[in-house]
């Protein structure tokens, strides 16, 4: 008796954490989840729809992807609040939304401030807000549907996949609240990729299959290596998306960016230009295909020449000339690559001079592309290289010059300087 | 416990605190300057830690604890120890809630918290019933996975912190610091802290406190730094700095966000600490009711922490109004009273030969007294020696003392 009171202590530790956990009776079990791997939000008269992409694992299976099934499920209601927890409901078991990582926006969304519609994402503690934003050009709830026709990890996975897509300068990876951050910052602009998922008939030639872009391929790779990107069958189930029975769904390359001012659509980027100009100055964009004109005037003259970047970088600066802001931006390529030379003799090798004006070309191509992605950007009210803010933080008297961020920009000058480091063929 | 113990826990114990939710109440007011509220109370404590040294050296034999007949005395001891429990009671009632808002709100939302909080309150109990001797000990042995999580999780939120946004430091408003560092100073008591720790070591140095206690403030502030500057106007929304400092670094990684298992390792260190806290508490309440014995005093104050936080800290109004309203003021007068009573002490502290109980003994027999160890030695070893010794001393009192 005098032991059992000497030790009463750790008896009671010993009984506390052997019973405790083994009497919960509400154990959630594996089979009882449906775990929701994204989210499509779409606006109807003043309703939230939302759709959520969810994996049921099969009964009777551990929980290996390939064993689990991909499912939608809609519902509705005034407030997304409301109409994710009514989703719950329907799926019929506990839903895991802590492994949500897309969110998908429709058009309609862009009728208004959308970081005022994303509220809930800031609030809830269970949808992480590291999850992707993309925007969809009509429904996002069609979108969402075409994901289960792509590579099935690629499917749920499609942060992973914009993670590769934004490496091979192919796409955006703008997390909810980097988007949110960047619209309520100084410079209140922010960029999203748009999702665009075309069938084999509809995608156009080249856009999906071995272009120069390997973001297609990659995405299947960067995904557990399931499948290349033609041959990838709808390993998740039988019964299609949208549209016909079992189609191959591929993201459609160099999708357009959309632009945000404030919570609110400005405009998009649109033409290869544009698009590329803005992915030199991203810094998580380290590769990229341009293709060049040569302006050399011999063997070159006008032959196009697809270079491959495989690594670049890039930094801005704002400085003030004559009182006027100047945004400059040094664009760096470390490695690069001639890839292809489309012309009638077969080059084997560069002379001095070619090689020269070979990157000068490929420094003017890079300067017109950024350029060309300033304007687009100023012309839509976006300060899309952040100058505002940096000349908020690193020049604030010159800053409290201006009167406002319109007049800021107005006045606001590009310099583009490019240096080419290592130009290999 | 050793000195090393000590910088351990100061550390762990100065981190814990302030890494929970403060960081997004003071951003509410402050934004992008939210760190420098703890560069300021860096400079006061590193101010009062060498004071808090001058008093350990100065009043060894000396606390707030002693009696005293004079009736006016004892008051003014018991109201102070009641506030020093009070203050230490707060203190872990930060830390335990901060804990239970994690694993409540954040991991195991599902679970009914009035009966698992239960467990939370038993392992705190437990610690503080242990002693600080054994939390030290516990500190110590965690120590290795403690830090490194949390530089792990600062490491994670770095990759994704926009340092720049601190500027442009010509933007800093004073008077809103100052403000701050009126409204907040129940999270930056450490110099009180250092006290209260320093009697339970003799081997602590001034200097390598000092340097732990600046290195720790100037982590704390990197934090807070990396936390703003990933969360930016969104800063003031999150629960709380440790859990969410690494969430946007883990993009792409299939299994979920792996870097809870540092988040949970840096919990550790805020369990231990929030023992501390509680035993530092019923220590102090013991020393105000002697009668009150330590088991009961544990339970009891367990107890408060326990329905404070279950059932009055719910309501997010009423956890501002009790940490940045209620309890700043009166906390600080206790905090400073008892500091400055003890210096004063250390002060004006009599000097004599042997000074205290020292006093009217000859020099030459000083030294074997004051050096406890030899007096040991030489009771154990050579009784008869330290009674011929003793009988030589004037006055007489010592000598018939010792022959009885």
């Amino acid at each position: 008796m005098r032991k059992i009171k000497k030790h009463i202590g750790l008896i009671l530790i010993l009984v506390i954490v052997i019973a405790f956990p083994t009497s919960l009776s509400n154990q959630i079990k594996i089979n009882m989840r449906v775990i929701v791997t994204g989210i499509a939000v779409d606006k109807e008269d003043k309703n939230f729809v939302v759709t959520a992409q969810i994996m049921k694992p099969s009964p009777g299976v551990k929980s290996s992807s390939e064993s689990a099934t991909i499912d939608y499920i809609t519902d509705k209601s005034e407030t997304l609040a409301g109409a994710i927890s009514k989703l719950s409901f329907k799926a019929g078991k506990t839903s895991a939304f802590s492994h949500t990582n897309f969110v998908i926006l429709g058009k309609d969304m862009l009728n208004e401030d959308v970081t005022e519609s994303l509220d809930y994402f800031i609030r809830d503690k269970i949808i992480k807000n590291s999850a992707l934003v993309l925007f969809a050009e009509e429904k996002a709830s069609d979108e969402i549907k075409k994901t289960k026709n792509t590579d099935h990890s690629v499917g749920i996975g499609l942060q992973k996949v914009f993670l590769f897509k934004e490496h091979e300068s192919d796409g955006v990876m703008r997390t909810m609240m980097e988007f949110l951050n960047e619209n309520q910052g100084i410079s209140k602009t922010s960029v999203v990729s748009v999702l665009s998922l075309k069938s084999n008939e509809e995608s156009s030639s080249g856009s999906s299959e071995g272009s120069g872009s390997s973001s297609s391929g990659s995405s299947s790779g960067g995904s557990g290596g399931e499948g290349g990107s033609g041959e990838s069958s709808g390993s998740s189930g039988s019964s299609s998306g949208s549209g016909g029975e079992s189609q191959n769904q591929y993201f459609e390359q160099q999708s357009p960016l959309m632009l945000f001012v404030g919570g609110r659509y400005a405009g998009k980027l649109e033409t290869e230009n544009e698009i590329s100009g803005f992915m030199f100055t991203n810094k998580e964009s380290k590769a990229i295909d341009v293709m060049v004109v040569a302006t050399e005037k011999e063997r070159l003259a006008g032959s196009k020449v697809e270079i491959n970047i495989k690594n670049m970088g890039c930094s801005k600066k704002l400085t003030f000339e004559d009182g006027a802001p100047v945004i400059n931006i040094k664009v760096k390529i470390y490695n690069a690559e001639i890839n292809e030379i489309l012309n009638p003799e077969i080059i084997a090798l560069l002379t001095e001079n070619e090689y020269k004006q070979m990157k000068i070309d490929l420094e003017n191509e890079i300067k017109k592309r950024v350029s060309a992605c300033f304007e687009k950007s100023k012309a839509q009210g976006a300060d899309i290289f952040e100058a505002y803010e940096k000349a908020y933080r690193f020049n604030n008297k010159k800053f409290n010059e201006f009167a406002s961020r319109e007049d800021f920009l107005k006045q606001l000058k590009l310099n583009v300087d490019v240096e080419v480091r290592k130009l290999d063929y | 416990m050793s000195a090393r113990q000590f910088y351990i826990i100061l550390f762990v114990m100065v981190v814990s605190l302030k890494v929970q939710k403060l960081p997004s109440l003071i951003s509410n007011s402050l934004e992008k300057d939210t760190y420098v509220v703890v560069l300021a109370f860096l400079l006061i404590n590193l101010i009062l830690i060498c004071l808090a040294f001058f008093i350990l050296k100065k009043t060894k034999n000396f606390s707030l604890e002693n009696s005293s007949n004079n009736l006016f005395l004892k008051t003014i001891k018991t109201v102070l120890q009641l506030g020093v429990a009070v203050y230490f009671l707060s203190q872990a009632l930060l830390l335990y809630e901060s804990i239970q808002n994690l694993f409540s709100h954040v991991l195991f939302y599902e679970l009914p918290w009035t009966m698992f909080s239960l467990m939370l309150a038993f392992a705190v109990f437990y610690l503080a019933y242990t002693g600080i001797k054994n939390i030290s000990l516990g500190v110590e042995l965690y120590a290795g996975i403690i830090i490194a999580a949390y530089i792990v999780i600062s490491i994670f939120g770095g990759t994704k912190t926009d340092f720049a946004s601190v500027l442009p430091f010509s933007t800093l408003d004073v008077k809103s610091i100052f403000e701050a560092v009126a409204d907040y100073n129940i999270w930056f008591g450490d110099f009180f802290l250092i006290l209260c720790l320093g009697k339970h070591t003799t081997h602590a140095k001034l200097k390598w406190t000092a340097l732990v206690y600046t290195v720790a403030m100037l982590f704390v502030s990197l934090l807070y730094i990396e936390f703003y500057g990933i969360y930016k106007g969104y800063t003031p929304m999150k629960p709380s700095l440790i859990s969410v400092l690494s969430e946007q670094s883990m993009l792409g990684v299939n299994i979920g966000r792996i870097d809870w298992f540092f988040i949970l390792f840096a919990e550790i260190g805020t369990i231990l600490s929030a023992g501390a806290c509680l035993y530092f508490s019923k220590q102090s309440l013991c020393s105000a009711f002697p009668k009150l014995k330590s088991g009961k005093a544990l339970v009891i104050l367990t107890g408060v922490i326990y329905f404070v936080d279950i059932f009055y800290l719910v309501d997010i109004f009423k956890q501002e109004e009790l940490f940045s309203k209620v309890l700043p003021i009166p906390m600080l007068i206790v905090k400073l009273s008892s500091f400055f009573i003890l210096f004063f002490v250390a002060i004006f502290k009599k000097k004599t030969n042997g000074g205290g109980e020292f006093r009217g003994y000859s020099k030459a027999n000083i030294e074997v007294l004051k050096n406890e160890n030899a007096f040991k030695v030489l009771k154990l070893k050579s009784p008869k020696n330290v009674m011929q010794n003793l009988k030589n001393l004037t006055p007489q009192s010592g000598g018939e003392k010792c022959e009885k």
